[in-house]
């Protein structure tokens, strides 16, 4: 009877395990891994057939010890599964629950203030920083219906400096805690901002439906999101800088069926797309797709994956025109372009070996007359080009049997780089020419980092990443910054 | 696998360069040195992708300038001369216009900056067009300072609320105008009070 115990541990352990790696950075789970309700995983299954007949008490005890490694494995894969999309949640249904993350680290910008550093952050000096903060409100109200919502909680605005070239100017949220019984107490207000809020109903595996503000199924990185399940501290540039939107309000449809031992996937979503506000100004929708394609054998697993996303953004101001004889408040558009963003992904796990590389490609064309504009230190009007943009990283990381993990990471990107308001030319707010004024589409970069990932325990990692970054001009030829910066992060998940 | 990595860099590189069919949108002419795009200057008229300047001037640099060897246009009396404003017509009186505008009327200015009001007569305009004129010598209408300090006076907002602002959106215009023009008479003699000053002497290292 102990022996059946232990064995039904070991295979709910193996099934919870195999479930859990389904988070972001760990590849999705194939036919091969994928345990179900009536047949255990394969590790499971092997495991009981190691322990040789006869010395029961032996038997027990090499049980016992696989038992505890293997709970082990599972409280650390426990967090990332919660993170990932489609959690080990969904097969039990439950009412509610609240997890999440925070980290918490140290920044340090190895460059002479004179460098040009200082456009980038406010400060070179070493800092220690509040990361992220985020938690999830994760509820399973029917079998096949579950909601999700992540909050970020952020010290900002507090400290965002609005204004450099027009006089210096920084939001300050400090005021007065009227409640306190000291009357000199002070707070700062701080931010929730909601990085994902979606419902969602489970037709089959085949085909999920969701609804609400999604992450944009885009590549392999957006989707890895949180800190505890990225491998690299530092965001691809083609998220940091938004060459795709990283989330989107709209409809979301999603799902993956097996051939073989491949695993065939797709994602398509129609949304307001890019917007400056919540709402979309225009009829026309944006849509996308993601598909993959996933293999697992003896030798690891590889996923190959293309996506894909079209949309149009307009901006517009609202002001009184004169219409027949008198005043109305009407739209007029100031930004208008279409867009398309293309991209394609390649992870590949080979024993403690992972691989993660991603390339996007993303155009914009403007109608005449909507361009976005900025004004030049002399005041004279500059106008964004039409242009290809483009970014790419590769990265590999090799997880050690001592809970070690480091890793190197190149990037290089052609892209907009986008210009903090303080730091842009003083425009007329009279004369709004959309919220995306101050950038330069002259820029280019070229990133080389190596990290070390320690697990200190199941739930806290110290994350360590060193990097060098080069900008120049949009020909990777004058280069106008060369700053090498670390970043240090404890990440705990609960 | 390192095959399947550089299969995906190649075709985004290969993507990347499907550029749009035009570098800029609508009437619009593209500036490779900036990346950006821009109006053709007033009295140019845009074709193909460029701007097409009055007889006599080329377009360069985002500007109509003189061909060697041309003389500027005469203006005729009683005839529209907005065309030839636009390449080269502004005036020692609209860059005084400039001065009292930006400096000589702010709030602050002739509190804590009153040498540099006076230096560059700000609040004369008489002494400040005699002068612009000597600067110049005579040549007012063919000054590039003059004409980019003019053109720049409508987003400087120098009449901003905060005079501070106004202040500094006057001399973020003269550092874009005369920062590209050390040798220019007129930016030379701007620089002369600001240099002077202590307050300001550290900021303007457009002058150096």
């Amino acid at each position: 009877m102990t022996r059946f115990k232990h064995l039904t541990l070991t295979c709910g352990l193996c099934a919870a395990f195999s479930l859990s790696t389904a988070g972001a950075q760990d590849l999705p789970p194939t036919a091969a891994t994928e345990p179900t309700a009536d047949a255990p995983a394969p590790e499971a299954a092997a495991a009981t057939t190691a322990a040789p007949a006869g010395d029961l008490a032996a038997e027990v005890a090499a049980l016992r010890a696989e038992v505890d490694a293997l709970k082990a494995k599972a409280e650390e894969a426990e967090t990332a599964a919660l993170l990932a999309e489609e959690p080990a949640a969904a097969a039990e249904p439950e009412m509610i629950r609240i997890y999440g993350f925070m980290d918490f680290g140290l920044d340090k910008f190895m460059a002479p203030k004179t460098n040009g550093a200082a456009v980038v952050k406010p400060t070179t000096a070493n800092t220690f920083v509040f990361g992220n903060l985020n938690l999830y409100v994760d509820a399973t109200p029917l079998e096949h219906l579950r909601c999700l919502t992540e909050f970020r909680l952020t010290l900002s605005p507090h400290g965002e400096e609005t204004s450099v070239i027009g006089g210096f100017a920084r939001i300050d949220t400090t005021a007065f805690d009227f409640s306190s019984p000291s009357s000199q107490y002070q707070i700062r207000q701080s931010g929730i901002y909601i990085e994902r809020a979606w419902s969602q109903y489970e037709f089959s595996k085949a085909f999920r439906l969701q609804w609400g503000m999604f992450l944009t199924p885009f590549g392999i990185w957006n989707l890895d999101h949180g800190s505890p399940t990225l491998i690299s501290l530092i965001l691809p540039t083609f998220i940091a800088s938004q060459m795709v939107p990283t989330r989107l309000l709209g409809l979301h449809g999603y799902g993956s069926f097996f051939v073989g031992n491949s695993e065939l996937g797709y994602a398509i979503h129609l949304s307001n797309g890019r917007t400056p506000t919540d709402f979309d100004f225009t009829e026309d929708k944006a849509v996308g797709a993601r598909v993959y394609w996933a293999y697992e054998s003896d030798f690891g697993r590889i996923v190959l994956g293309a996506s894909g996303y079209v949309g149009r953004y307009v901006d517009q101001k609202r002001a009184l025109t004169p219409v027949g004889g008198g005043l109305q408040i009407l739209p007029e558009t100031v930004v208008d372009y279409m867009e398309e963003v293309l991209g394609f992904d390649v992870a590949l796990d080979l024993g403690g070996l992972r691989f993660r590389a991603e390339s996007v490609v993303h155009w914009i064309d403007y109608e005449p007359g909507k361009v976005e504009r900025g004004l030049s230190a002399a005041g004279t009007p500059e106008y964004l080009p039409n242009r290809a943009e483009w970014s790419g990283y590769a990265l590999a990381a090799y997880r050690t049997p001592w809970r070690l993990e480091p890793y190197l990471s190149v990037e290089s990107s052609v892209n907009k780089a986008a210009v903090l308001p303080g730091f842009a030319a003083i425009e007329n707010p009279n004369d709004w020419h959309g919220s995306q004024s101050y950038s330069t589409p002259n820029s280019s970069s070229v990133t080389l980092s190596v990290g070390l990932n320690v697990e200190l325990t199941t739930h806290t990692q110290l994350k360590t990443q060193l990097a060098w970054a080069k900008a120049y001009d949009r020909h990777f030829e004058h280069k106008s910054l060369d700053v090498p910066f670390l970043y240090v992060r404890l990440v705990d998940s609960f | 696998m390192p095959v399947q990595l550089i299969a995906v860099f190649v075709l985004v590189l290969t993507l990347a360069n499907c550029y749009p069919d035009k570098p800029c949108a609508g009437e619009l002419v593209f500036d490779d040195e900036s990346a950006l795009c821009y109006s053709c200057p007033k009295g140019a008229k845009y074709k193909n992708q460029t701007c097409e300047c009055p007889e006599g001037y080329e377009y360069i640099g985002l500007k109509c300038v003189l061909k060697d060897g041309e003389m500027p246009a005469v203006k005729d009396a009683g005839k529209d001369d907005s065309d030839a404003k636009a390449y080269a017509g502004h005036t020692c009186a609209e860059y005084c216009g400039f001065q009292k505008a930006c400096i000589g009327m702010n709030a602050l200015a002739p509190v804590v900056l009153s040498d540099i009001v006076t230096g560059l007569h700000a609040n004369d305009s008489a002494a400040c067009e005699s002068a612009c004129k000597a600067d110049v010598a005579d040549k007012e209408a063919m000054d590039e300072a003059i004409s980019c300090l003019v053109e720049a006076q409508p987003s400087a907002m120098c009449d901003a609320a905060d005079p501070q602002k106004g202040l500094e959106g006057a001399f973020g215009a003269i550092g874009a105008c005369c920062g590209t023009r050390k040798d220019n008479p007129l930016c030379k003699s701007i620089c002369k009070p600001l240099k002077a000053n202590a307050l300001t002497s550290s900021m303007v290292t457009f002058c150096d």
